[in-house]
């Protein structure tokens, strides 16, 4: 064995080393990097969380949402496309803590923010089953309770965020999933037009338009993705209208397309990244076609030309 | 029969304690595993998974973990000082603190008071109560090895109190609250710099709970128990001080691919890949020991649990660099990849040689032999079949899951929903829940051994 | 209890006490090596990559939009 003057005989010596030993590591690659600059920039959109936003994100802690989603988009080409623009470091300023998340159980929520309607989130977080049958989130009916003002308004304090009282009332006035929802509202907002690949809407491919057949498979994708909120036959639900409603007839089959592949801004989310163009154009077909149907088992009146403008906002963009 | 010594009393405290939080953690384990395949079994507020995946890593890590590796170092600190605790009234009421800390921590968590940092999320009061546990640990610990009777000190010691420097330093920064209320505080680090110092914290909370806490074990029990010698100390001492230096550098690697700076990522990635060469070397010292009589796998039964203990860590630390890797890290992060590894760690590598430990050190101390041997190889098959099968699916959902998401069509878009890439890891899951069962059976095997070998010494010793 | 005291000399072996195994060392210079050459290739101040460019590059090739 070693001598008996060596190190391993002396405790004293023997921590300090090891503390030594230890704390260079620690030093360079976790305490240096708090002075530098590169290690919190901020963007000029990237402005303090609202009370009823932060305590939103308390709940989100709370229920421990970060252990099945993360929030944070890598800058990789197929995280890109599924989710929008990669994470930026200037829009993690204000998380504390940051809620990136080890594990994708469920979607990445960073760009969460707009692609759903408030209606949808809450009711989605009340009851996940019912949009998507084979889910494996679990129900939070239970936080359809009044929202805590008091812990928003210590929170607000603590962090030294700018507030007002009217802040502080809309989160007594509000539920637990109304508080939650703003603040999933709020993700990724801070890059406004996050959703990296679109379709232009000015020039949509339009030669697909005229196939005249839908495929089965089409139609389970019709069951899969779009009957949670149009209903199976397109008849609608609480969150959406049936199509009947708010598919005008005639209508130019470029607008429909367009509303699926890029989404409506709070009130449906975009496809492009998740399915083929041409699963996209036999989905509008198919909606049409639903459409019609209804149209014509009812003698009601036809095309109502008032709700043209949740299509026309997409167009416009 | 002779009074048992304040020492044992307090070593078997620490054990018993630590098995008790062990069933509790593993129970909820079980749980949650059946919750990612049916949300059905999401029961109420305190019982959906967001919150009980943090009542099982924490319950799993603080309480059997930190329980057990207590108890045990309390117990090889006494024979390699060759004196009593320096202060066993103190380590008695750090007992009572321990379990009093553990159950107030359980109780916050199912309530949602969390810091959300992974392996960090005890709200600020609990993060007190555990720094007192630890100080007074460590004035135990030093105390104790400061006033030896045997000037030398083994290479135990030093993996003893490494853990007690590192895991004081890395626990006390990266709990640094601003606090809101009693149950509620903030990371006093934003942005980048939360996700570097939690990961700084995160990954040595793995190297100085569940590595260095059971090398410590390790390069005790396994000489004793073989009665083979290790085979280079040379090879300890580098092994070790390679070890301590790099592991602090590594936390990077959990933001690969982050918008943490590219220079901080390089470098954790290089020093978890150059962090093979210490961790084999204790490998390869463990190997090299049974290497004169590998018949000892056969004939002394502790054998193949440290050897196949320091197998899985061998692996461990050669998956776990290789996941820091770019191009590895692009399939498998955000994936079931990532918990089949940890798992494979914990149910592997930890729970093999702490158990053994175990068995070792109750034989000693009631002055006996163990109850069953053929029960302490039921349980040593049991937990081995469970965590592979456990490891290796998950290992397939990860790349299952991880290669689906960047699958593209022939026209540049995604091949599948996200839904699709989910549903079809549940036929994986259910298997995992199998395994983990089979896992948990394994222990119940182990606990009731252990608790039968006592009977058995208590038994001897009275009829003396 | 058991009055077994630990002769901490027996815990190690004495004939290869200050032995490191051959293959072991090569290893770790080994992994070294390698780790100064990634560290150079995946620095932007030496080697020019940039996570940043890496995806700009991968999106232009994308052909979606």
């Amino acid at each position: 064995m070693s001598k008996d003057n060596s190190i391993y005989s002396k405790i004293i010596p023997l921590v300090i080393a090891m503390t030594v030993v230890v704390l260079v590591g620690t030093v360079i690659t976790m305490a240096m990097p708090l002075l530098r600059d590169d290690m919190h920039p901020k963007l000029a959109s990237t402005k303090e969380y609202t009370a009823i936003e932060l305590e939103g994100r308390n709940i989100y802690q709370r229920e421990g949402c970060v252990n099945c989603h993360s929030q944070m988009v890598r800058p990789l080409t197929a995280d890109v496309v599924r989710y929008g623009d990669y994470t930026k470091a200037g829009e993690e300023f204000y998380e504390r803590p940051f809620l990136w998340g080890s594990k994708r159980t469920g979607p990445d929520l960073a760009r969460n923010g707009g692609r759903y309607s408030d209606e949808w989130q809450i009711m989605h977080l009340k009851e996940p089953t019912k949009f998507y049958p084979k889910t494996n989130m679990p129900s939070y009916a239970f936080l359809d309770r009044p929202a805590n003002a008091v812990a928003a308004e210590k929170s607000m304090k603590a962090l030294g965020y700018p507030y007002t009282q009217e802040d502080i009332d809309k989160v007594a006035n509000s539920t637990e999933l109304e508080v939650l929802t703003a603040y999933l509202q709020s993700l990724g907002s801070d890059i406004p037009d996050n959703m990296y690949v679109k379709v232009n809407p000015d020039d949509y491919d339009n030669t697909m338009a005229p196939m005249s057949t839908i495929s089965p498979e089409t139609k389970i994708a019709f069951v899969d993705n779009c009957a949670g909120c149009h209903g199976t036959e397109g008849e609608g639900t609480d969150v959406a209208a049936p199509f009947s409603d708010v598919i005008p007839d005639p209508v130019i089959d470029g607008y429909l397309f367009v509303s699926v592949a890029n989404g409506i801004p709070y009130t449906m989310p975009s496809h492009i990244g998740i399915m083929t163009k041409r699963r996209m154009w036999e989905l509008v077909l198919y909606a049409k076609e639903l459409a019609n149907k209804k149209r014509t088992a009812t003698t009601t009146t036809t095309a109502t030309n008032s709700d043209m403008s949740a299509v026309d906002s997409s167009v416009n963009k | 029969m002779k009074e048992m010594s304040i020492d044992s009393k307090i070593v078997m405290g620490y054990i018993y304690s630590s098995l008790f939080w062990g069933v509790i953690g593993l129970l909820i384990g079980l749980l949650i595993s059946i919750q990612m395949w049916d949300p059905a079994f999401n029961f109420g507020e305190f019982f959906t998974f967001g919150r009980l995946r943090t009542v099982h890593t924490n319950v799993l890590a603080y309480g059997l973990g930190i329980g057990a590796e207590m108890g045990v170092f309390y117990y090889i600190i006494t024979k390699l000082t060759k004196r009593t605790l320096l202060f066993p009234k103190l380590a008695m009421i750090n007992l009572v603190i321990f379990n009093i800390g553990i159950l107030a921590g359980t109780i916050t968590l199912f309530m949602g008071y969390t810091q959300s940092l992974e392996y960090a999320e005890f709200e600020w009061p609990i993060d007190i109560g555990v720094v007192i546990i630890w100080v007074l640990f460590a004035i135990n610990v030093i105390g104790t090895v400061a006033t030896r009777k045997e000037k030398h000190m083994y290479v135990s010691l030093w993996y003893i109190l490494v853990t007690v420097v590192a895991v004081a330093i890395l626990y006390i920064v990266n709990n640094l609250p601003i606090i809101v209320s009693l149950t509620k505080s903030y990371h006093i680090f934003s942005g980048l710099n939360s996700a570097n110092v939690q990961w700084w914290y995160g990954h040595n909370a793995v190297g100085f709970l569940f590595t260095t806490p059971i090398l410590a074990m390790f390069y005790y029990f396994l000489p004793k128990s073989t009665n083979m010698p290790i085979y280079s100390h040379r090879l300890s001492i580098i092994s070790f001080w390679s070890l301590v230096f790099m592991y602090l550098w590594t936390g990077a690697h959990h933001l690969v691919y982050s918008p943490i700076p590219d220079w901080l990522q390089t470098l954790g990635i290089v020093f978890t890949i150059v962090l093979i060469a210490p961790s084999w070397g204790s490998v390869i010292n463990g190997y090299m020991t049974v290497q004169p009589d590998w018949s000892k796998m056969n004939s002394q039964y502790l054998t193949k649990f440290f050897i196949l203990g320091i197998t899985f860590y061998g692996l461990q630390t050669l998956q776990g660099p290789s996941q820091g890797l770019r191009a590895i890290s692009s399939l498998i992060h955000f994936t079931d990849w990532v918990p089949g590894h940890v798992h494979m760690g914990t149910m592997g590598w930890v729970v093999l040689v702490t158990t053994a430990s175990m068995y070792y050190i109750v034989t000693k101390i009631y002055n006996t032999t163990i109850y069953s041997e053929k029960l302490a190889n039921t349980h040593f098959w049991l937990v081995l079949i469970g965590q592979v099968v456990f490891s290796i699916t998950m290992w397939i959902t990860g790349i299952r899951q991880g290669a689906m998401w960047k699958s593209y069509n022939d026209d540049g878009t995604l091949m599948y929903t996200f839904m699709e890439t989910l549903v079809g890891n549940y036929p994986y899951w259910q298997m995992r829940t199998v395994a983990g069962a089979v896992f948990i059976v394994g222990m119940l095997f182990f606990l009731f051994t252990l608790i039968m070998t006592v009977v058995k010494g208590k038994r001897e010793q009275s009829s003396k | 209890m058991s009055i077994e005291e630990d002769n901490v000399e027996s815990l190690t072996r004495k004939d290869t006490e200050h032995k490191l195994p051959l293959l072991w060392v090569v290893l770790f210079v080994g992994l070294i090596a390698w780790g100064v050459y990634y560290f150079y290739a995946y620095t932007p101040a030496f080697s020019g990559w940039t996570q940043d460019k890496e995806i700009e590059e991968s999106l232009d090739k994308l052909n979606l939009n």
